[in-house]
């Protein structure tokens, strides 16, 4: 803060006036208002030593304990892993793995909200070594993938399609007729006449990145990655027997992290 | 702070309004603490933005190759993925893959008090194609009398794998794990080759797809010799297009805990890691990295 004066002395015999007795209030309810300008420091009068850290920033910050030196081994054993399932169920799936939910108190205003992470649908092998059997599983829909705020999905962090009014997809109909180009002779093209595919985010390995900034209320906020598996297609192939045991309804989420950066100014 | 009683014409003006005024100033003033008049009690009041030292590396049209340089550009980078792993990948060391700091943070301020706390960081990279992929053409006489073709390209089989290092001021490397990302190729399921879809699949005898399952070129819907009538039409190149084009984001913040987890001291430069996890070979394009120093709290 720096040095204020008042601006006038008034004198015993001084007729007495409010515009003198405001004026001299004023220079100390500024500078006590907070009302500091270019006049009272010089250009290079503050470093960040001067700040204190929460000054204008807050980080939240949530990630998965990740396993070294290996990114095959969730595929072998997802729970060692740390890997989240993600259930072979239709509507939004939210999660309490770490890393993919972010409770915090927050002071309220501009608020950066990002998730990034790693979706695994898949066995990593082809065939089961003394069976022979290879792990291909056509998939359709994919997954909607969007950020959760206080119980609302934030729709403009909504990743994927998936419209089922649009996208005709049944995974165990890829049949002859739409198969056999000479079905539908005039255009030779049998995806025309049966569309088979879905819309979401399909893969058998999906690097994925949400984000949003949005203004926070001030208190407790709860953030959270939500997963949409539509209509439950996105599956592995079936285990085999005695050669292998997991169950071809989850796939999952490996590593992965969420934030929310508070911009406090 | 409250807000000063401004004296009006009609305002009364005596002894007992005076004081009022007075004893506000004094209240207020005896609350200040010593906290909020001392070192770092500035507060956001004061400041505006306490983002600094932004750096950005990032690929230009000059070193990559576009559909308009006519292939005169560097055609990208090939990574042998026989070689790396997640402690060790490829690092290509070049401008877009890599992003180093004015100066070395340790993310604290315990040792200087100017130190930025938290560095974001921002990377993509684009794989652009797989390479070692084999053109499947099946014997008509073995496959239900028609003669489909296909690609060994196999999305559960074939990955990129991308991750951030970190690099110290005295150039000590470490692989931060928890930014490792896996990408597989795009993969189309086609009609063709398609048309018995047993669930669950069976092999074709003797090919290594399955039956109903095979895959195909990763942008096209018809690839192959586009038929499964029989007739014994060789594919050509454009059908197996096996460029991919898959970009892979990653978003970190940085803090000093994440330096003590991989035993650095500080942080200098940031590293877009490359290798494949299943031990393919692919190409990268267009790749950039950003990082952003912040002083914030870490709560």
């Amino acid at each position: 803060m720096s040095w204020r004066y008042k601006l006038y002395d008034i004198e015993p015999d001084h007729v007495v006036s409010i515009e003198p007795i405001n004026e001299n209030f004023q220079p100390f309810v500024e500078e006590l208002a907070g009302g500091l300008n270019e006049h009272n420091f010089k250009a290079d009068a503050f470093t960040l030593a001067n700040f204190a850290d929460d000054a204008a920033l807050r980080l939240h910050q949530v990630y998965d304990a990740a396993l070294p030196d290996d990114p095959l081994i969730g595929y072998a054993n997802p729970t060692l892993a740390g890997w989240a399932e993600i259930q072979a169920t239709d509507g939004w799936q939210a999660f309490s793995d770490e890393g993919l939910r972010l409770e915090f108190v927050g002071r309220g205003g501009t608020t950066y909200l990002c998730a990034s992470f790693n979706i695994h649908c898949g066995t990593n092998a082809t065939s089961v070594p003394g069976f022979g059997t290879p792990k291909y599983r056509q998939m359709g829909f994919g997954y909607l993938v969007a950020l959760r705020v206080n119980g609302s999905v934030l729709h403009e962090t909504l990743l994927g399609s998936g419209d089922a009014s649009q996208d005709d997809f049944l995974s165990t109909e890829f049949s002859r007729q739409a198969s056999d180009p000479t079905s539908n002779p005039l255009d030779f093209d049998p995806l025309a006449e049966r569309p088979q595919g879905g819309g979401g985010l399909a893969g058998a390995r999906l690097p994925v990145v949400v984000d949003a900034l949005i203004d926070l209320l001030p208190g407790n906020n709860l953030i959270e990655v939500v997963v949409m598996n539509i209509r439950g297609s996105m599956q592995r192939v079936q285990a085999r027997g005695a050669f292998e045991s997991y169950d071809a309804r989850l796939t999952y989420i490996g590593h992965r992290e969420l934030f929310a950066l508070e911009m406090v100014r | 702070m409250p807000k000063y009683p401004y004296l009006n014409d009609e305002t009364p003006f005596d002894a007992a309004s005076l004081n009022d005024r007075f004893d506000t100033l004094r209240l207020t003033l005896n609350a200040v603490t010593t906290d909020a008049v001392a070192e770092r009690a500035l507060n956001p009041v004061h400041v505006p933005s306490l983002i600094r030292d932004v750096v950005t590396s990032k690929n230009t049209s000059a070193i990559v190759s576009t559909p308009q340089d006519g292939g005169n550009a560097p055609p990208g980078i090939i990574v042998d993925g026989l070689s790396h792993t997640l402690a060790h990948p490829f690092l290509p060391g070049r401008e877009g893959y890599r992003v180093t700091l004015a100066d070395a943070l340790t993310l604290t301020r315990a040792s200087k008090k100017e130190a930025p706390t938290a560095l974001m960081v921002m990377a993509n990279v684009e794989v652009t194609q797989f390479d070692g992929i084999g053109v499947v053409v099946t014997d008509g006489a073995t496959w239900n009398g028609s003669a489909p073709t296909g690609i060994t390209l196999n999305e559960y089989t074939w990955d990129v794998t991308v991750v951030l290092v970190l690099e110290d001021n005295s150039g000590t490397q470490a692989t931060l794990y928890r930014t490792e990302r896996q990408v597989s190729p795009r993969v189309t399921i086609s009609p063709v080759m398609n048309e018995e879809t047993p669930d669950p699949p069976v092999p074709v005898s003797g090919h290594t797809f399955l039956e109903g399952r095979a895959a195909m070129s990763p942008l096209r819907d018809l690839p192959g010799n586009g038929t499964t009538d029989g007739l014994n039409i060789d594919p050509h190149y454009k059908q197996f297009d096996h460029k991919t084009y898959q970009d892979v984001a990653i978003r970190t913040v940085l803090t000093a805990s994440d330096l003590t987890a991989v035993s650095l001291a500080d942080v200098k430069t940031i590293h877009i890691g490359l290798l494949s996890a299943n031990k393919r070979t692919f190409y990268v394009q267009r790749a950039n990295i950003t990082a952003i120093p912040l002083l914030a709290e870490v709560v």
